[in-house]
């Protein structure tokens, strides 16, 4: 069972070292990739020094395109499960394996970390629980799936999820979008609990008007998004054959 | 309606108007500063427009037709509805540009990652030389 775990990175020269390390401690058994997507601080002379795994964007492409990146990464090298997980530090990779085990099981398809399933560590503010949990609410009445903590970034998906993430991944808002994508893509989604922590040093890209504007952005996307795609079949046409393998993009 | 009600003089200057549009358009293309592809649009327009600045009648009819109280509305209606086609055209062509960016960037940094540690695995064997000396291994 090979495991891949994705962090994103975009200037976390604070904390990207203590993420690996960690990351590297804790769950020696699975490989990392950093997303250095163009950080504009020392993260990538950082990443060089240690000699991380990582790939460095030459362009910013946002949170959407750098995981997806991630992705085609492990699809390119035959990941069985891709996790993702924050490079500021809020998520413990002692939890990594919770996440992990029912994708490994064939249980799921995506496991999302989820904060307030035992509501117990950070669970952050109140303006952006109750952001977060309108958009739960949404989600719900968008494809009929409860998910809890909609904008974790901490998640575990199977290899076909993989393959149809590397191919189709939202870049705007992607943490709820890729949620309602996978849904509608007949991919069984599911929350495992787990404790996260507050981010270990430098700063946050949301404070709280943005964090109003973001959801209000958010839940237009992701009813645009419902009206424009319906239920289909993308797993079980990513679950065998030829489309795991790469595909080139047609135009 | 009545043909006085477009002057010899805002004939001649619609006339000119139209010409110079469409000579803009034509040294653009020749400067390989617009492609083909997103010129025929703007060629159309011009020649619309030439067309209406020749035989203005076209207009007059058309406003009678659709029972409008002004020529100039029409003309207004006419140039606003293609301009919000276009921006909304324009919009898509940016959308697919930033799609094949973003193909383009991924990629090239999945690639930028397999040479670097291609590089690693030579320079380890071949005592520490670079096998492909560049700016970036000074320091």
């Amino acid at each position: 069972m090979k495991v891949l775990v994705i962090i994103p990175c975009y200037n976390e020269e604070a904390n990207i070292r203590r993420v690996v390390e960690d990351l590297r401690r804790q769950a020696p058994w699975a490989d990392y990739l950093v997303v250095n997507d163009c950080s504009t601080d020392a993260s990538e002379a950082i990443l060089r020094a240690d000699g991380c795994n990582y790939i460095s964007l030459p362009v910013n492409l946002g949170i959407g395109g750098g995981v997806q990146s991630g992705y085609l990464y492990a699809r390119e090298h035959g990941y069985d499960v891709t996790v993702q997980m924050d490079g500021d530090g809020q998520h413990d990779p002692a939890f990594l394996a919770d996440v992990v085990r029912p994708v490994a099981d064939g249980r799921l398809d995506m496991a999302v970390g989820s904060r307030f399933l035992e509501k117990k560590g950070f669970q952050t503010s109140f303006m952006r629980r109750l952001g977060i949990h309108i958009i739960s609410f949404l989600i719900r009445l968008l494809c009929g799936v409860q998910v809890l903590d909609t904008t974790s970034g901490f998640r575990a998906c199977s290899k076909a999820l993989t393959a149809y993430y590397a191919d189709h991944y939202a870049q705007d808002y992607p943490e709820p979008e890729a949620i309602i994508s996978a849904v509608l893509g007949g991919f069984r989604v599911g929350e495992v609990p787990v404790v996260m922590r507050e981010r270990m040093g430098g700063v946050s890209s949301i404070n709280p008007l943005k964090s109003v504007y973001y959801m209000v952005k958010v839940s237009i996307s992701l009813v645009v998004f419902r009206l424009t795609v319906g239920r289909g079949e993308a797993r079980l046409k990513y679950l065998n054959g030829p489309d795991v393998a790469p595909k080139e993009e047609r135009t | 309606m009545n043909w006085d009600s477009i002057s010899l003089v805002l004939r001649i200057g619609l006339l000119a108007a139209g010409t110079g549009y469409l000579g803009l358009i034509f040294w653009l293309l020749k400067h390989k500063k617009l492609t083909v592809r997103y010129a025929i649009i703007w060629l159309a327009s011009a020649a619309v427009l030439l067309v209406l600045a020749l035989f203005p009648y076209i207009v007059l009819v058309l406003t009678d037709l659709l029972g409008m109280a002004q020529p100039a509305n029409l003309m207004f209606i006419l140039v606003i509805g293609f301009m919000l086609l276009l921006l909304l055209s324009l919009s898509s062509i940016v959308s697919g540009f930033a799609e094949k960016i973003k193909r383009m960037a991924q990629k090239q940094a999945l690639l930028e990652q397999r040479v670097r540690q291609l590089e690693e695995r030579l320079r380890a064997e071949g005592g520490g030389q670079p096998p492909f000396p560049r700016e970036s291994d000074q320091n």
